[in-house]
């Protein structure tokens, strides 16, 4: 809201908000009530409708493989999703689940791992709304990509 | 286990070993490991949970399954409650409520005792270092001692509840082990423990009656100041009173004068009378006082009993110790106010018998002056008897094997042995100033010896330390002043005699509860009142106790007095019995009765020089022609004892 407000003009009505439905037989009577009740200066009526936006969960998608046993490649990505503050929420054969918490925003990282000669192909996909997902996605990124290189 | 036969335990194993490496540390550890390594053990522990939860390992028993979600569930607080101690700004911290994360937070501090040595642990408590002593009392003050209280408590979870009684009861039962040990070796004076305000109340109690105790001896101690000299008043009035019965004896002075010097006494012997009753009511109501405060004493013991049993049900061992601590500290201190009342006591049943010394000496005065007859000892005869009685008795005690009847246990001992004996006297009494030449002055005298026998036991038989079972005692009373002023004595021994020599033997009796058998001799032989008393049960009962069988003897006439219902006494009266040879007694009896033929009277020298036979036996052959109603004995100066025919 501070980012946005002033740019965006946001802010709220004042007072009592009431949200009625302009169908209803009575809506008239009500009306006229409050008018001589307050006064018709205090009393502001507008007309709401839904508003959707399409907007779409960011993804970003590692697909890496990494040379050693399963068990110590997974190890590994543990650490480094630790580095991150990931804490796991659910973890099943097939992959593990982590939610991560950052200033920019929250994001859900996905891990699977299948072992193939020697290696294990490392899947790692973050999901989220704003820069979060792609932060997060870049620190794992360069870990690996340090990790590799080294 | 048995009903789970596809519980891979090795899987288990792996899956708890983030968890274990968590409990491992304490929070401390916790608090200063990085976000990092945090982070990967709470995930690992998540992940592995899952997978036990999943069946990864097979399946679990219900009670190994809660035991292993209750570690879990710990281990995992503990993460969160270090996050919260440094005031991280993480997620885990919210799985848990505060009354969790304060929980573990104050439990931690006590892992601290678990790691170092029961030892080091004492002398840091005492030493008040490292905090320990804090620590230690807080753990008291606020209640953890008692984990069984987070039962209770609602807001921690189930599993939760149940790994702290197992990781906490751990240290717990160390910081008992600790407790008890500070205890036994500092007592309780280093706790500050409100828990046991019932200890703390009656310790405060134990402070007020002690110095209560304390000062009332001291009050008491000054009021009887005022009676310093009551002794010396005392000997010297009945010094007094010797002297004018010595000369009455002697024909030295007329009854008249006699008598006059007696009523010029008077005065003085009420106005000690009067003094000795004050005496005895001061000491009764300091008694009174003691024995009151004994009784509050007895109530707080009654009190603290109650407080041991609930902690021993409770299995509370080590506020079961603190308890049994002041317990002990009470019955010190009652012990204590008894040996103060007994001493009281023992002060004021001397004081009983000095009030009645200086009027039973003046009867026996007036008894003289009426013409009733007396005895005349002198102070070598006197010395006889004495040895006589220690030669005869220790005889008789060593006339292996001994069988004395024990009235307390019920029991027959027969002894083969005497391990221990000892004697003891009042010679000083008969030293008379610096001139004195003492190995003639004891020679010549009687010292009231008093021999005494011990049958001990071992506690168990085998060892343990000895135990008085019974003893023998024979004491030789003499009026040793005369003796050593007049060299002779014709006073009998009179009742607060009998009960002066009684008293230490009946009080170091009753309080070793052991029997004692007392045979106590006068050579003057006995006042009848005495022998009258010994032998109603009424007395016994009153002044007498049942630890002690008593039997007076008067030494020249062999005649031996006690109560007839006193079994002990029966047993063992031969021990103290004189025996004079018959024969030769009826043959010194024959002789005098001879003797009468030709003259009024006989002198005991003559009889003694020309018949060669022993005083003893010479003695009890005068006594006998005059109990017989033969003769009459009587002091003659310058001829000494005579025995003077009675038509």
């Amino acid at each position: 809201m501070e980012r946005w407000g002033k740019e965006m003009k946001l802010g709220r009505p004042d007072g009592i908000s009431i949200i009625v439905d302009e169908e209803n037989e009575n809506v008239m009577e009500f009306v006229d009530d409050l008018y001589s009740r307050t006064s018709k200066e205090k009393v502001k009526i507008y007309k709401l409708s839904d508003s959707s936006f399409e907007l779409k969960e960011k993804e970003e998608h590692l697909k890496t493989e990494l040379e050693g046993s399963l068990e110590t490649v997974e190890k590994f990505i543990g650490f480094i999703l630790a580095k991150q503050n990931a804490l796991i929420q659910s973890s099943t054969s097939s992959g593990k689940l982590y939610q991560v918490s950052t200033k920019k925003g929250n994001a859900e990282i996905s891990t699977s791992f299948r072992a193939e000669n020697n290696k294990v192909i490392v899947n790692i996909r973050v999901r989220g709304y704003g820069n979060a997902p792609e932060l997060i996605f870049n620190k794992i990124n360069n870990e690996i990509k340090f990790f590799k290189e080294v | 286990m048995g009903n789970f036969p596809n519980t891979d335990w090795e899987c288990v194993k792996k899956c708890l070993k983030p968890v274990e490496l968590v409990l491992d540390d304490d929070l401390e550890t916790h608090k200063r490991t990085d976000r990092t390594r945090r982070t990967e053990l709470w995930n690992n522990i998540v992940a592995n949970s899952q997978k036990l939860k999943d069946g990864a390992c097979g399946d679990l028993e219900k009670d190994i399954s809660q035991e292993i979600s209750g570690k879990i569930r710990l281990a995992k607080l503990l993460l969160a409650t270090a996050a919260f101690e440094i005031k991280e700004d993480n997620p885990i911290i919210g799985e848990f409520n505060e009354t969790e994360l304060n929980l573990i937070k104050e439990l931690e501090r006590f892992a601290l005792f678990e790691h170092r040595s029961i030892e080091e642990n004492v002398g840091s408590i005492y030493r008040h270092q490292e905090g320990f002593y804090e620590l230690i009392t807080d753990y008291y003050e606020k209640g953890y001692s008692n984990l069984d209280s987070i039962w209770k408590n609602q807001s921690i979870l189930m599993d939760l509840k149940r790994a702290i009684n197992n990781r906490y009861g751990k240290i717990q039962k160390r910081i008992k082990e600790i407790t008890i040990a500070c205890i036994d070796q500092y007592g309780l004076s280093w706790v500050k423990l409100s828990i046991l305000i019932k200890v703390k109340d009656s310790e405060q109690k134990r402070g007020e009656i002690f110095r209560d105790a304390e000062a009332k001896i001291e009050k008491l101690e000054a009021e009887l100041k005022k009676y310093e000299f009551i002794e010396t008043e005392n000997q010297s009035l009945k010094d007094k009173l010797s002297q004018i019965d010595s000369k009455l004896f002697r024909k030295e002075i007329e009854n008249d004068a006699a008598q006059k010097i007696l009523d010029s006494l008077k005065e003085e012997k009420s106005r000690l009378e009067q003094r000795y009753s004050e005496m005895g009511v001061l000491l009764d109501s300091q008694m009174r006082g003691i024995d009151d405060k004994r009784r509050e004493l007895d109530k707080k013991i009654t009190e603290l009993e109650t407080e041991r049993l609930q902690y021993k049900e409770k299995m509370q061992e080590e506020n079961q110790k603190i308890v049994e601590n002041e317990l002990s500290k009470i019955a010190q201190l009652k012990d204590d106010l008894q040996n103060k009342e007994n001493a009281l006591l023992a002060e004021k049943y001397q004081v009983d018998i000095k009030k009645n010394e200086v009027s039973e000496k003046l009867n026996q005065i007036t008894d003289v002056m009426k013409g009733k007859t007396v005895r005349f000892v002198t102070q070598e005869d006197a010395k006889m008897y004495e040895l006589n009685l220690l030669a005869r008795v220790e005889t008789k005690l060593h006339n292996f094997p001994v069988k004395i009847f024990n009235p307390l246990e019920r029991k027959k001992y027969t002894i083969n042995s005497w391990e221990d004996h000892y004697r003891f006297d009042q010679k000083e009494e008969i030293y008379q100033g610096d001139n004195t030449n003492y190995a003639e002055a004891e020679a010549k005298n009687p010292l009231n010896v008093r021999l005494v026998y011990l049958v001990e036991e071992k506690r168990f038989k085998l060892f343990g330390e000895k135990q008085k079972k019974m003893a023998v005692e024979a004491i030789s009373l003499n009026h040793l002043k005369d003796y050593a002023n007049f060299g002779f004595d014709t006073n009998r021994a009179t009742l607060s005699e009998f009960l002066m020599a009684l008293s230490t033997s009946i009080k170091s009796a009753e309080i070793g509860k052991y029997y004692h058998v007392v045979g106590i001799a006068s050579p003057t032989g006995w006042d009848e009142r005495v022998i009258e008393h010994i032998r109603s049960n009424d007395f016994v009962s009153r002044y007498l106790s049942r630890n002690v069988s008593v039997c007076i003897i008067d030494s020249v006439t062999g005649d031996v007095f006690y109560n007839p219902t006193d079994n002990g006494m029966v047993d063992l009266i031969d021990i103290f019995k004189p025996e004079f040879n018959r024969e030769k007694v009826e043959r010194i009896k024959k002789y005098v009765l001879e003797k009468f033929k030709l003259k009024d009277y006989i002198v005991f020298n003559d009889v003694f020089e020309e018949t060669k036979e022993m005083r003893e036996i010479v003695n009890k052959a005068f006594y006998d022609i005059e109990k017989e109603g033969k003769g009459k004995t009587r002091y003659i100066k310058d001829m000494g004892l005579i025995l003077e025919i009675r038509i």
